[in-house]
Order: structure tokens, then C-alpha cells, then sequence
């Protein structure tokens, strides 16, 4: 696999000669069907010449592409320059094609996954890329199959979550989810079957509010009384989004896990504890307030979510900023680490809810910018 | 009869050997040693624990930091140079394991430190050794809006620290879990970036950083990273080779 890369690495900028751009649409399509004769660079310029030169919904520029973006022995420039030139003239015909062939990289992904480190020929990387390669590009123009994009997405998420652990695929592929322009039953719907196929995943953003009602916290419900019967994983993502929008039914449950014996050497409790006093910050809301103003916890996320609640539940803009203007009085000097840490988090969320304005930045203490990661 | 049957066992015994000199095979290269001092990242809790599912900093075990290091020199070869990172050993020959709290992690709710504070109070707070590649162990060390793995960081121009590394349990705020992948080739991702000496790549690469356009390199931006680096004159392997030959920082 080190040696094909770097190998590939090395030929493939010296293997371009000048005139090796594609003359016309004919001469790159004859490229892609007969992929085996060609270098790898005159396949990138074919795929890439065909993606600018055909009229969207073009079937036999679309047909090759797709056979390219399914080729395990083509090497992954080729296979991601493929999906985009693809992705770039589809029409809602092709729709399905296209999910086909991610699936069928799905699979690739699976069967290569496990000798990738053993096997130099292993395709694996190069699958990966396209996935990659597709999760940059998001395409829209796969609405008109919507069912079949979005359980792709749930697909790989819960493959992320619990085989491939990549890391980022399994979040983005949620939050994507979260975020299509389809009927929020149906996203809904598949949020929930990824929610209960991976316990201990916490939802962040888009996805929380989606299933923060009724018809969610019902289902979510359900998933974390459950998941307390003995032998089972506590479903911790549930509880999250159960706990952050105050739902009092599971307190009971959460509480006896504190407090009886069993499940509290294998519980995290730290986090338990951080559901039980969510969920009772919120009842009245305006203790949400009083935990804003307060010096409890100065760096922790906490203070960022109660202001964030404060404003959903409605609470007046004027006493959330009062409050928060409060806490920051303990700061005097912009070189204080934690301030520095908290400050924009604190006025990000301010800004986003409407509790400070753009202009009102100077209302907070200033603080020294903290470093960057690339 | 027994002095010809000793000759011929002589022969017989020698004879690989011999043939094996004339072979144009070229000798093993010595590896070039990196030394590296290893943090583990707690809690300023007090009851942190190596291998403690519910730490609020590092969740690894011992054997777990071991299995990284240990793929680290296994696919070292992709460096382009025979390489060999040598953590600090006790008189068991087992990694020394330097602990080190941090006041910076949140000991409420979320425990995401923010890389600046962790930077603060561990690198900077006396927790850094020169002329070693320092890897500290940590939990959940990221920035807002992403969970990230590691990073190789040089906060040090100002400061003149050399680059260093910090790489997460992965467990993130999933509670009690833990993560060890090493199929996916983020510690040596990260190794790169300190051999390199670069955080970001700059011209001719991309805008999203790390990678030329259109190849696969370790450097690719998001896991699993391909155990390839370009090789040849004027390539990334070139580089990390002339510095460890030549910089005299890590000279065998």
C-alpha cells in the first residue's frame, strides 16, 4: 500500500504531459471505458474534461463516472475527481445510481477495512476518499431520492460510530441528516434509528432541536429506560438531549443510578450528575439565571448551554444579559486563562440568541486571543 | 573419513554465510533514535487513574499508550529514514509514564479543555522537556465545533518550544468509552507534523492545508490517513530525513 502510493505520488505530476488534456468529450469518454490503458493522470483530465463538457443528465457520461467512482483499482484521484465531476451533472434521474455506487463503497469500505495495514493492494484509503470527497460536497441534487440519501447518511454514521470510528464521518453524517430540506418527520425519523443504534453518541447543533419534541423526547425516553435493565449500555446520548430540555420523567431513573449500587461502578457518574442538575436548573427557568450571574464552574460549557436554555425557554433578553454581565465582573485582566477561554464562547452564544447585539462586544471584558489549531 | 566430514559440514554450514556476503543485499541501516518523553494528562481531581474509564482526562491504560508507540515504529518506514522513537524506560523497561494534572480541564459538565488553556497550564507550566518529542495523553483537548483527535502544535515561537504532540482518548464526551484505533494512522499523522516541523503545509497545498491536490498522503486532512509520504528529491520524506541526518537534534 506504501509503496503503490508513494509510487503513484511521484508519477503522477511527471505524467502529465502538456498536451495530455482530452480533445473532446468523444476521446475522454473512450478514456473511461477502457480505464485499464490509461495513466492515472490522463484518467484525472478525462474524468474532469467529461465532468465540464457534458449537458447534465448526460446517461453515458454519468454511467462511466460512476463505473470509475466504483472501480476498486483505480487509484483514489481518479475515483474522487469521478464523484464530483458526477455530482456536477446530475440529474434527478441519476439520483439513485450515484447512492448506489456510494453504497457499493459502503461495502468496499467493509471488506477492506480490517487487512488495510496488512494488504499494500487494499483499496481501502481510496474509498475512504471518495466518502470523503461526497461528505465536501453534500450534493443537493440528490433530494429527488431523498429516503435513499439520507439512510445512506444514517448508514455511515452508525458504521462510523461503531466500526470504522473515523472519527468525523459519524457526526458530520448526522448533522447532515439533521440539516436536509425533507420533512422533519423524516429526518427525524432516521436520527432516531442512528440515536438508538449508538448509545453513547451525544447530538450536538441542528439534530438537538429536531429531537427535543414531543414525538423525540417520547422515543428518547423509551431508548433510556430501557438501556437501564441490567446487561444493557446506558444510553447516555439519549439522557443528553432528555436532560438538556428538562424532561423531569427520567429524573427518578437517573437518581437511583447515583444512588444504588450496581450500575454505579460502570456509570459515569460525573455525567449523571451533569443530567440531574440540568434537568433542575430548569424548573423554575429562573435559576438558569442565577446560575449565569454566579462564579460556579467558571470554565466549564455549562455557563454557554444555560444562557443558550435561558433564551429558549423564553426568558427576557435584558435579564439573561444582566446576568451574564454580572458574572463577567470577575474578570479584570485580559491575560486571565480561563477568561480568554470563555469569553468567546460566551459572547458567541450571547450574539446567537439575541442577548447581545454585534455591537456589544465591548460591553465584556476584554480578553487576549488564544491560540489557533490548524 | 571423519576429517572429510567435518570439512564437508564445514562447508555445508559456512557456505550460506558466504554466499550471503557476496549478495549485493545493502546492510541493515542503524535507526536513527527520537527520543520521547511521554505525559499522561489527569484530572486535578486526585483520584485519576491510568486506564480509569472515568477519567475526566486520559482514559488509557498503560498498554493501550504502548500499542500507539509501538505502531509508530512499526510503520516508521514510511518516514523514509530508519527511524526508531525511544520512550524513557524504567528498570523494568517499561515506558516511563510522567502524570502530570491539569487545572484546565472542566471538572463540571463537558470535559472539552480548550487547547490554549492546556497549553497554558501543561506545556508551558513546566511539563516540557527539551530535545525529546514530547507526547502528552490527553482526554478531550479541542476547540469548539469539532472533536478532535490531536494536534502537533508549535506554540513556541514566541515561546521557543520545539513542536509537540497531544493526542485524545477519542472517548470525547461519550461517557465512559475509549477509543484505540490505530488503523487509522492519526498518531503517525501527527508524528509526521513533528518531523516536518509544519502545522500547516502552505503552497503548493491546498487551502484546506495539508494535502497537494488531487494525492494521498499521511497528511490527509481527515482519518484514515494512507501510510504514504511523497518521496523523491525535494519531497516531505527528503526533508525529515536531512533533519534527523543532519540537525544534530536527534543524531543517533
Amino acid at each position: 500500500m506504501v509503496k503503490t502510493i508513494t509510487i503513484a505520488f511521484l508519477i503522477f505530476p511527471l505524467a502529465v504531459p502538456a498536451n495530455a488534456q482530452p480533445q473532446n468529450l468523444g476521446a475522454a469518454l473512450a478514456k473511461l471505458r477502457e480505464p485499464r490503458t490509461a495513466s492515472t493522470a490522463e484518467l484525472v483530465d478525462s474524468v474532469r474534461f467529461v465532468g465540464r463538457a457534458s449537458e447534465p443528465g448526460n446517461a453515458e457520461a454519468l454511467k462511466l463516472l460512476m463505473s470509475c467512482i466504483r472501480d476498486c483499482n483505480l487509484p483514489a484521484p481518479v475515483r474522487t475527481d469521478a464523484l464530483r465531476a458526477a455530482v456536477g451533472i446530475l440529474d434527478a434521474g441519476h439520483a439513485s445510481e450515484l447512492l448506489s455506487a456510494l453504497r457499493g463503497i459502503t461495502e468496499e469500505i467493509e471488506r477492506t477495512r480490517k487487512d488495510a495495514l496488512a494488504n499494500e493492494t487494499s483499496s481501502y484509503y481510496a474509498a475512504a476518499s471518495v466518502v470523503s470527497a461526497f461528505m465536501e460536497l453534500l450534493p443537493l441534487k440528490v433530494r429527488p431520492s431523498p429516503d435513499l440519501f439520507l439512510s445512506l447518511l444514517r448508514d455511515w454514521a452508525v458504521l462510523d460510530f461503531t466500526e470504522w470510528r473515523w472519527g468525523w464521518l459519524g457526526p458530520k453524517a448526522f448533522d447532515a441528516i439533521a440539516n436536509q430540506d425533507v420533512d422533519v418527520a423524516v429526518r427525524r425519523t432516521y436520527l432516531l434509528e442512528v440515536m438508538n443504534a449508538v448509545p453513547a453518541f451525544q447530538p450536538s447543533g441542528a439534530a438537538v432541536k429536531l429531537l427535543s419534541d414531543v414525538i423525540a423526547q417520547s422515543a428518547l425516553r423509551v431508548m433510556f429506560l430501557d438501556s437501564l435493565k441490567e446487561g444493557s449500555r446506558i444510553h447516555y446520548g439519549a439522557a443528553s438531549i432528555l436532560a438538556r430540555t428538562g424532561d423531569e420523567v427520567i429524573m427518578p431513573a437517573l437518581t437511583k443510578l447515583i444512588e444504588e449500587g450496581d450500575r454505579k461502578s460502570t456509570a459515569d457518574v460525573d455525567m449523571i450528575q451533569y443530567y440531574i442538575w440540568q434537568i433542575g436548573v430548569q424548573h423554575p427557568a429562573t435559576k438558569l439565571l442565577d446560575f449565569i450571574r454566579s462564579t460556579e464552574h467558571p470554565n466549564s460549557e455549562a455557563r454557554v448551554w444555560a444562557l443558550t436554555r435561558a433564551a429558549e425557554l423564553g426568558l427576557s433578553r435584558e435579564q439573561i444579559r444582566d446576568a451574564l454581565l454580572a458574572h463577567c465582573e470577575r474578570y479584570t485582566s485580559p491575560a486571565d486563562k480561563t477568561w480568554m477561554t470563555m469569553r468567546p464562547k460566551l459572547l458567541a452564544a450571547a450574539m446567537r440568541t439575541g442577548v447581545l447585539s454585534s455591537t456589544d462586544d465591548r460591553l465584556l471584558p476584554p480578553a487576549d486571543r488564544g491560540m489557533t489549531i490548524p | 573419513m571423519r576429517l572429510f566430514q567435518r570439512l564437508i559440514l564445514g562447508l555445508l554450514v559456512t557456505a550460506p554465510l558466504l554466499a550471503g556476503g557476496c549478495k549485493s543485499s545493502p546492510p541493515k541501516q542503524p535507526a536513527y533514535v527520537i527520543p520521547v518523553k511521554i505525559w499522561v494528562v489527569f484530572a486535578n481531581l486526585g483520584n485519576e487513574q491510568l486506564g480509569r474509564r472515568q477519567n475526566r482526562g486520559c482514559r488509557l491504560t498503560a498498554g493501550e499508550i504502548k500499542q500507539y508507540i509501538d505502531a509508530l515504529n512499526n510503520n516508521a518506514n514510511v518516514f523514509g529514514v530508519s527511524v526508531k522513537f525511544q520512550p524513557e524506560l524504567d528498570e523494568s523497561e517499561n515506558f516511563v509514564l510522567n502524570i502530570v494534572n491539569d487545572p484546565s480541564i472542566p471538572l463540571f459538565g463537558s470535559r472539552r479543555t480548550d487547547p490554549t488553556l492546556f497549553v497554558q497550564n501543561v506545556v508551558l507550566g513546566g511539563n516540557w522537556t527539551a530535545n525529546v518529542y514530547n507526547i502528552y495523553f490527553t482526554g478531550f483537548v479541542s476547540p469548539d465545533g469539532f472533536e478532535g483527535i490531536g494536534a502537533t502544535l508549535d506554540p513556541g515561537n514566541p515561546s521557543g518550544l520545539e513542536h509537540f504532540t497531544f493526542f485524545n482518548d477519542r472517548g470525547a464526551d461519550n461517557p465512559s468509552t475509549v477509543i484505540v484505533n490505530l488503523s487509522d494512522h492519526s498518531f503517525e499523522h501527527e508524528a509526521t507534523h513533528f518531523l516536518l516541523r509544519r502545522e500547516t503545509q502552505g503552497a503548493p497545498y491546498n487551502p484546506e492545508g495539508h494535502v497537494p491536490n488531487g494525492s494521498q498522503n499521511i497528511l490527509t486532512e481527515s482519518p484514515p490517513h494512507p501510510l504514504a509520504i511523497p518521496r523523491g528529491p525535494g519531497s516531505e520524506q527528503e526533508e525529515i530525513a536531512n533533519r534527523i541526518r543532519n540537525n544534530g537534534v536527534f543524531s543517533p
